[in-house]
């Protein structure tokens, strides 16, 4: 075995939902799993984060926040694990005659 | 005529009255209000009634009318918008305590138009807080479905929905950015278009999301949509989205003829939601098809994800609109709009962009589906469900309920691609309590005369839209069972 093959490579989402399919396990409860074994985010984390988005919420503001972003995250995976075209762009287009 | 009479006739009925002289724009406005007056206290669909205003206006219509001066079919008709229309003059608080005392300086095109058209604004009705709130905590208080009152009418265009229910206007105007025009037409049994984005202007309406959001009419039939259509459309200096395509003369399309029509009815997503309705609307189609349409198979591969992509594109756009009132004045929000926008600041920007990726295959999908049909056919997205209490309506993340994705029912797709879809009812689930339940159609871009035209033909060639709900006004809840009038 090559020693590049002998590391430990952490396995993506899309790759996991592959190996899950491949095991019969589709749907929601692949789904679930995954969102087990997801890292969770911590008041903490939103609070550091605050500072990158130039804010500053106080400790019961942080916990609704939070709670609101673990449900959210659901919304941004599955975004996230669509496989685009590059061919497929945003829109709207940009149009400079601007009316 | 008697105050009854005249409140369950539609608009063009009583377009037709009143160009005629038989009734009076006054008698029109007076019925509407009196049945306001009794009717608002239990359902509470208005927020600001503008009685005298709304009088001196049907003089004025009279007063025209008699003189030859009419200026169409809306000449004296009762209208009133959902209240995040700015009308200048008059109180506009998007139901919210923040902007609860605004009273805008200009007039949203759309009631510039349509009071050029010589519609009477009655008043600003209720909604969920600025398009977005749980209705319940927003800051009027929860309009309620008259189907029964403990139900909820949706939203966010609650008051439009319930009002035309109700029969307390005969027109309104609603708003929609994931589904806020056809939501409440769905549960409260009436008609409700969203049109092309870009076919009204948006000037003057309180942004919730700069390119999700939409303004359209809301009515007890077709014709009467169609008509208030005609006179929002067009272009407008003021909204660069505003399209210049050319409006069509809408009255064309109410043959009552679908013969050789193509309707598309897709298979999975869209009709996973409630069984009843699902059936009822198979039912629908099939009425369709006895009635001359074509009937086809189309699919639409990546529906699911028009609720997740639609959602970030939203909250992300709207914690930018209300990004300043938000620091200013948080404690005023609904805590469901807080909590919500407060949590958009720390969407990533590459999810955002990646949403509108989304937004351009749906729309690809779509263009592939109407090569194989003029409409696409779905359920209407009901039916009601019972008003959340205040402790479950402050977020979204519900006492022992699982994180799950929002899914966006039917209805996002239609803000993710801008294409016009109008929802009308089509039947009742079998109770208790009987609640509406409606069909939805989506159309080619800018074809709203072809979905004028199916929705009108089914609505012609059945009678849901006539039933209604049983709201006595000398109790607080619905009376059991029967199709009583209402007072």
């Amino acid at each position: 075995m090559s020693a590049s093959l002998s590391r430990t490579t952490p396995l993506s989402r899309r790759r996991l939902l592959q190996l899950l399919a491949a095991a019969g396990i589709t749907g929601p409860a692949a789904v679930e799993l995954l969102a087990q074994a997801r890292r969770p985010i911590s008041i903490d984390a939103v609070r550091q984060a605050s500072a990158i988005v130039g804010e500053s919420f106080t400790d019961d503001r942080l916990a609704v926040i939070e709670t609101a972003l673990r449900r959210n995250l659901d919304q941004f995976q599955i975004v996230r694990d669509l496989e685009i075209d590059d061919l497929v762009e945003p829109a709207p287009v940009f149009d400079s005659r601007r009316r | 005529m008697a105050d009854d009479d005249l409140v369950f006739k539609s608009g063009q009925e009583l377009a037709a009255l009143i160009k005629a002289r038989q009734v009076s724009a006054v008698d029109v406005v007076r019925a509407y209000l009196a049945r306001i007056d009794a009717l608002n206290p239990k359902v509470n669909a208005y927020i600001t009634v503008t009685a005298d205003q709304a009088l001196a206006r049907a003089r004025q219509a009279d007063r025209e009318i008699a003189a030859g001066k009419y200026r169409g079919p809306l000449h004296g008709l009762p209208y009133a918008p959902k209240d995040i229309l700015a009308t200048k003059g008059i109180r506009t608080t998007n139901g919210s305590k923040v902007t609860a005392d605004w009273i805008p300086t200009y007039e949203s095109t759309i009631t510039a138009r349509l009071n050029k058209a010589g519609a009477v604004l009655i008043g600003k009705l209720n909604l969920l807080e600025f398009a977005m709130g749980s209705g319940v905590l927003s800051g009027f208080g929860p309009a309620r479905n008259p189907w029964d009152l403990d139900y909820g009418p949706g939203g966010s265009s609650s008051g439009s929905g319930v009002a035309l229910a109700a029969y307390m206007t005969p027109l309104a105007v609603g708003t929609d950015t994931g589904g806020s025009i056809r939501v409440p037409a769905a549960l409260c049994g009436i008609v409700g278009l969203k049109q092309t984005y870009g076919r009204v202007s948006r000037y003057g309406v309180t942004t919730l999301s700069w390119t999700l959001d939409h303004a359209g009419p809301m009515t007890k039939t077709v014709a009467d949509a169609a008509m208030m259509l005609q006179a929002m459309a067009g272009p407008d200096p003021r909204d660069a989205t505003a399209a210049h395509e050319p409006v069509p003369d809408y009255s064309k399309a109410l043959t009552g003829d679908i013969r050789g029509l193509r309707i598309g009815v897709p298979a999975g997503y869209f009709f996973d939601g409630n069984p009843e309705e699902a059936a009822t609307v198979r039912k629908a189609i099939e009425k369709l098809r006895e009635m001359g349409a074509k009937i086809v198979t189309v699919d639409v591969p990546h529906a699911n994800l028009a609720g997740s992509a639609g959602w970030i594109i939203a909250m992300a756009e709207g914690a930018c609109f209300h990004e300043q009132r938000l620091k200013e004045k948080p404690e005023l929000f609904d805590p469901l709009v807080r909590e919500r926008l407060e949590a958009a600041k720390f969407y990533p920007a590459v999810d955002y962009v990646k949403s509108m990726r989304i937004r351009t295959l749906l729309m690809d999908e779509m263009r592939q589906v109407f090569q194989k049909c003029d409409v696409m056919a779905v359920p209407g997205g009901g039916p009601a469900g019972k008003l959340d209490s205040p402790e479950r309506a402050r977020s979204d993340v519900k006492p022992g309920s699982a994180s799950t994705a929002f899914r966006g029912g039917n209805t996002f797709i239609g803000d993710m691609t801008g294409l016009p879809a109008i929802v009308i009812p089509c039947g009742f689930t079998a109770g208790p309590p009987v609640l509406p339940l409606t069909i939805q159609f989506y159309g080619k871009p800018f074809d709203e005369t072809t979905l004028f035209r199916v929705s009108h033909a089914y609505e012609s060639a059945t009678d849901w839209h006539k039933r209604r709900p049983p709201l006595s006004a000398g109790s607080s809840r619905t009376s059991a069972g029967g199709d009583q009038p209402i007072l």
